[in-house]
């Protein structure tokens, strides 16, 4: 018998991974060398060699490491509670720092450092991560972790809503919102800095954890004898979203819509495979940030779009694609 | 040997005790609602009981640590799904999690599932083009690659035709006699006679019997029990039985 794992995946993946780095090669080089023809990565003055390494380099390592902390949430959060439509802010981690950075903001918690409103961010998506593992229970069954996240989600934009309602100053206001859509714009090394470490400790957890995340193809009812401390994986597992979806939310700001999209493009390609299919939405979801940050970049408008919004102008179309194409499989199937 | 000492589910199980030895089969029967699943979930670890211990050669397996109960049990759920659009072959690899078999051992182990279920026609489709009956058959291939000494299958027969149903009551009598400890939920009481030596019968959460076929399955258990009158045949080959009513209660 041959090894149908061995087979399917240097079958399909070749041309993939070929095309994928292409693109991002692409797009990463766009993206360094947006907004002046003159110079791409060889910068000819000291001032162009100053924008590319303090302004270039860091907003496209930013937006990298956003897209892949996303990706891999997404992909993880799907993953664990079985649900194609589930997405990072579902568990209410995002609502809770934007929520702090926010109310930091409004209050002027803050300190005069750079780092002062992403580690206020991280701990406002920590205490959120704290209040779900209350409200979840000891058991953190699925459906209940799914109901809290739902309900810490809620209250987060409910307060965020009022905060914004309430904001004295309209600048501040326009200010916030457009933070709250996602932007990587004016973001320094301290930034990437945060990203970086929280990125490499939740991708490690998530990668010890790799087996248990793997075995909710099967029922829970199985998940007794499958050789897994179950509330110890599950709790891992969440520290590790919680350190992905808060560092992210810290350093870009409320991003929609990869965190859901890069999974399917995954499985678009054929790759089912949960082990196989965290990684490559890590992947996916790194790359497509970055051709979206590039679009932001090249795009000729008077104020730097947020990325949110392109994001869901082009996350939309193909979730409406991948809910007809799922539609039509049941029509042929049924 | 497992010993199930007075084990109880809040509103689900009374006190059920009894013992069992390797080489056995066991089957649990009783009407829906009997606690014959809570029964499993507890032998399985996933309920923990009221009350009472389950041991397994002195051991008590309640609190055993998950990689002793994987190793241990093979356990086929009542209702066993999948979450993910993959093939066959990738589902059994997908069951190999934390055995600690080299690639060799699995590759063994999954081609020889695949053949002891029929399944090779299907193992590089998708697990969610296949039937009903052929998914269940995936999922008992899935539950018992492990080779558990203790093998819990709870309606392991729902939906698979009188072939496949045969075929994995065979397959399981046979682990059975190679030495496991097995023990099935059923609702088909022929079945029952044909292939367990002994049969345990719970109604309402409450353990009532347990003895061979001919023991327990008595006109006046299943008039009592299951509230049907049948016309029922008893020969040295075990108990044929024809329900012809359902007695009405008050």
């Amino acid at each position: 018998m041959t090894n149908p794992r061995v087979n399917k995946s240097a079958g399909i993946s070749w041309w993939w991974v070929t095309l994928f780095i292409v693109l991002t090669s692409c797009f990463a080089v766009l993206h360094l060398g947006s907004g002046d023809s003159t110079w791409w990565l060889w910068p000819s003055t000291a001032l162009d060699a100053q924008i590319l390494m303090d302004i270039r380099w860091p907003r496209l390592l930013l937006v990298c490491l956003n897209g892949i902390a996303l990706g891999l949430a997404g992909a993880v959060i799907q993953t664990i509670f079985r649900n194609p439509l589930a997405e990072p802010g579902i568990i209410g981690i995002s609502s809770g720092a934007a929520l702090v950075v926010v109310s930091a903001l409004y209050f002027g918690w803050i300190l005069p450092t750079a780092w002062s409103l992403p580690v206020l961010g991280m701990a406002g998506a920590l205490g959120a991560f704290g209040l779900l593992w209350v409200l979840a229970g000891r058991s953190l069954q699925t459906i209940r972790l799914l109901l809290a996240g739902v309900a810490i989600a809620a209250l987060g934009s409910a307060l965020l809503a009022l905060i914004l309602s309430l904001a004295p100053n309209p600048f501040a206001f326009q200010e916030w919102t457009l933070w709250l859509m996602g932007s990587v714009a004016n973001r320094g090394w301290e930034h990437v800095l945060l990203m970086l470490p929280s990125t490499c400790i939740a991708v490690s957890i998530l990668f010890w954890q790799r087996h248990f995340i793997s075995a909710h193809v099967f029922a829970s009812s199985q998940f007794a004898v499958l050789g897994f401390n179950h509330h110890r994986a599950q709790v891992a597992v969440l520290f590790g979203l919680t350190l992905l979806v808060g560092a992210s939310v810290v350093s870009a700001g409320m991003i929609g819509f990869i965190g859901l999209i890069a999974p399917h493009l995954v499985r678009l390609v054929g790759i089912h495979r949960p082990r196989a299919l965290l990684w490559w939405s890590a992947a996916v979801g790194g790359s497509c940030l970055v051709a979206v940050d590039t679009i932001v970049m090249w795009l000729p408008t008077r104020q730097e779009l947020p990325l949110g919004v392109i994001t869901a102008l082009f996350g939309a179309p193909i979730l409406l694609y991948l809910l007809h194409r799922f539609a039509a499989r049941e029509a042929g199937h049924a | 040997m497992l010993s199930v000492d007075q084990i109880t589910v809040a509103q689900r199980l009374d006190p059920v005790s009894f013992t069992a030895a390797e080489g056995e089969v066991i089957g649990i029967i009783g009407p829906n609602g009997a606690g014959k699943s809570s029964l499993l979930e507890v032998l399985v670890g996933s309920v923990l009981p009221q009350s009472g211990q389950v041991l397994w050669g002195g051991e008590n397996i309640i609190g055993a640590r998950p990689m002793r109960r994987r190793h241990l049990v093979s356990y086929i759920p009542q209702q066993p799904s999948v979450f993910a659009d993959i093939t066959v072959t990738e589902l059994l690899y997908e069951a190999t999690v934390n055995l600690g078999w080299s690639s060799v051992q699995q590759h063994d182990k999954i081609a020889q599932v695949l053949r002891e279920f029929d399944l090779q026609p299907f193992a590089s489709r998708s697990i969610l083009r296949l039937s009903g009956g052929e998914q269940r058959r995936v999922h008992c291939a899935c539950s018992l690659l492990n080779q558990g000494a203790l093998v819990i299958a709870d309606e392991p027969t729902a939906g698979l035709d009188l072939y496949h149903q045969l075929m994995l009551l065979e397959l399981l009598v046979k682990r059975a006699r190679a030495g496991a400890l097995v023990m099935i939920a059923l609702h088909d009481l022929s079945h029952a006679s044909m292939f367990c030596d002994r049969l345990a019968l719970l109604d309402r959460g409450q353990f009532i019997q347990i003895g061979t076929p001919n023991e327990v399955l008595t006109a006046t258990n299943l008039e009592k029990i299951y509230r049907v009158q049948v016309d029922w045949f008893c020969d040295e080959r075990g108990v044929a039985m024809r329900p012809h009513r359902i007695i009405d209660t008050p």
